[in-house]
């Protein structure tokens, strides 16, 4: 029983790694640069590259674009506010299906140029939990199953390999590579087995009532009025009436929202329905001190400034909820704990690889010509290596495009997508076709690529890292220079070692040649 | 596959019987659906498990369309409206 329920899930284990590990490859890898994606967006929008102000606007210095929302009939009007990692005011507004978003310099209120890209907030974070897939969110979806599959192979993990702890401490660099890839996959699996199995659960946690929408239905009458009833946002379900009523002082309105908090600051201002007597406005508190999301809302009417509602203090079951979904969201603001998460993530990409790696090696030999072996290992290139020279793409087209530009009725932002899609199909089209030199080919290009993004930003925004390195505000520059830096010198050493190595080959094949 | 899918909607069938029992036993809405979600991924992923540990597929089956039958059964006896 005990050896058939291990083969049971080794079969498993096999099976939906080798299905899904392309998915959870490109989810964890995008995830992991969403822990940055702020930093991110500083170094793909130089113009919002800000020294920070120690004092804002007053909230009616917006009024104008509040009234420009009104005219144009906006569902809603939010202003988002500058803080620690992200020095630009945004605001924006939402009429028919289009979001109307301005960056806004905070101390001068004066709107920054467009940057034309979605950066990491728009693309890289939303890639990480819908894959971009928009189909009646197929994409959501794919990334729940993985995401199962994840757990499921958390499990099966830890069944088949019993020894658990002499795993944690086995490292053989010396042996064969199969067994080097196998001791790699084991070591990042076990050390970072908390991380994976949090963040997995947290995450699916997270879009619970999209993939089990059964329960909510029986006990809702639409997952909207469950959203709204969990986030205490009742106030915003009102029936949309057509009387015009102007919106009362948004500072004032701030100013009784801050004394009800003891003095904490907004994060975010919402209008709902601006510009009719059925407004509501509301006050979004921030959330940095601590990993529980508490997501506390003040709302007034909008046209009358009454209190409407106020947030109840969190209930235990919610607040494990909101444990979850701050472990994962990470909104909490601490650099340290910021930067191991990256690391994890980075070793769960690794564990990812290596597991496909192994699977590779070990059937090299047996299967090496079957169909099946060909379609996994492009798909292992296209996935691993692919992705991520795509995501530099993504950079350096970025920094390549011109300003405005417009080709095939696509604008600049929706063409930096399409370069990381086009390398993205290239870099599995390279594996499917070139099979033998697909590792070298594709690291060379990465150290190429991650080395390239870092010259252009010094060339197009004069920001060179020595003048990031030593003015704080341009740290998170300097921190994304850093690490396409440290990639580019990795993926450099790797193209040597596999250069070495194919070298090595073919001398021995020749000499095996020339004495045959 | 089976596996899968059928516990995919056993789970769910989990997750409806849950919500509707808290609901009736007075828990507020909100927070017996959140704890329904956080539940049901690890009922979830303990039956996927099991039905692939199992030797035969018979026992799994009966199990998950039993519980198939009283989660999407009971909501036709219970309504809540929202």
């Amino acid at each position: 029983m005990e050896q058939g329920f291990r083969r049971s899930m080794e079969w498993l284990h096999t099976w939906a790694g080798v299905v899904l590990g392309s998915v959870l490859f490109a989810v964890f890898w995008m995830g992991t640069l969403s822990v940055f994606d702020n930093e991110i967006d500083r170094w793909m929008k130089p113009a919002t590259r800000l020294p920070p102000s120690p004092q804002t606007l007053s909230l009616e210095a917006f009024r104008p674009s509040l009234d420009e929302a009104i005219a144009a009939k906006a569902a809603f009007w939010n202003i988002i506010l500058p803080n620690d990692r992200q020095p630009e005011l945004q605001l924006r507004y939402k009429t028919g299906k289009t979001f109307v978003s301005h960056d806004v310099d905070p101390k001068s209120g004066r709107m920054l140029p467009d940057s034309g890209t979605l950066g990491g907030t728009g693309f890289i974070f939303p890639f990480h939990y819908t894959l971009q897939i928009e189909l009646r969110d197929m994409g959501e979806w794919v990334v729940g199953l993985a995401a199962m599959a994840m757990l499921v192979l958390c499990v099966s993990g830890v069944i088949i390999h019993r020894k658990i702890f002499a795993e944690f401490f086995t490292f053989r660099p010396h042996k064969k590579s199969r067994r080097v890839l196998l001791d790699l996959h084991n070591l990042c699996g076990v050390l970072g087995l908390p991380f994976h199995v949090f963040l997995t659960f947290s995450g699916l946690v997270i879009l619970g009532a999209t993939y089990f929408p059964a329960g909510v239905h029986a006990v809702y009458a639409n997952p909207r009025a469950y959203f709204f009833d969990a986030n205490n946002l009742s106030f915003l379900a009102v029936k949309p009436d057509r009387t015009a009523a102007p919106v009362v002082s948004l500072d004032e309105a701030a100013t009784r929202a801050r004394a009800m908090w003891g003095g904490d600051v907004p994060q975010t201002v919402l209008v709902a329905n601006p510009g009719k007597a059925s407004s509501r406005l509301a006050f979004f508190r921030v959330n940095e001190g601590h990993v529980v999301m508490d997501r506390d809302v003040v709302a007034f009417s909008g046209a009358t400034g009454a209190l409407l509602s106020r947030s109840p203090p969190l209930s235990p079951v919610m607040q494990a909820q909101r444990f979850l979904s701050g472990l994962h969201l990470i909104q909490f603001h601490h650099w340290v704990l910021r930067w191991m998460y990256f690391v994890l993530g980075l070793g769960s990409c690794a564990m990812i690889a290596t597991g496909f790696l192994f699977w590779q090696e070990s059937r090299r030999k047996k299967q090496g010509n079957t169909f099946g072996f060909r379609l996994v290992e492009g798909l292992t290139s296209g996935s691993v290596t692919g992705i991520i020279l795509a995501t530099l793409a993504f950079f350096v087209s970025n920094r390549l495009l011109p300003a405005n530009v417009h080709w095939l009725g696509q604008g600049r932002a929706a063409l930096e997508v399409w370069v990381f899609y086009t390398v993205w199909l290239a870099t599995f089209v390279h594996g499917w076709v070139w099979p033998r030199h697909v590792w070298l080919g594709q690291s060379a290009a990465i150290a190429v690529f991650a080395a390239g993004a870092v010259l252009l930003n010094w060339v197009t925004t004069g920001d060179h890292p020595l003048r990031t390195l030593t003015h704080r505000y341009l740290w998170p520059v300097a921190g994304m220079d850093m690490v396409l830096l440290v990639g580019a010198g990795l993926a450099l050493l790797a193209t040597l070692r596999l250069a070495r190595r194919v070298g090595a080959h073919s001398g021995a094949s020749q000499r095996v040649e020339g004495a045959g | 596959m089976l596996a899968v899918v059928m516990g995919y909607f056993a789970s769910s069938a989990f997750f409806t019987v849950l919500s509707v029992l808290l609901v009736g036993m007075g828990m507020p809405r909100a927070e017996s659906v959140t704890l329904g979600i956080m539940l049901t991924f690890i009922v979830y992923l303990c039956l996927i498990v099991w039905a692939f540990a199992a030797r035969a597929a018979g026992q799994p089956v009966v199990v998950f369309c039993l519980l198939i039958l009283c989660g999407y059964g009971l909501p036709l006896f219970v309504r809540h409206g929202g």
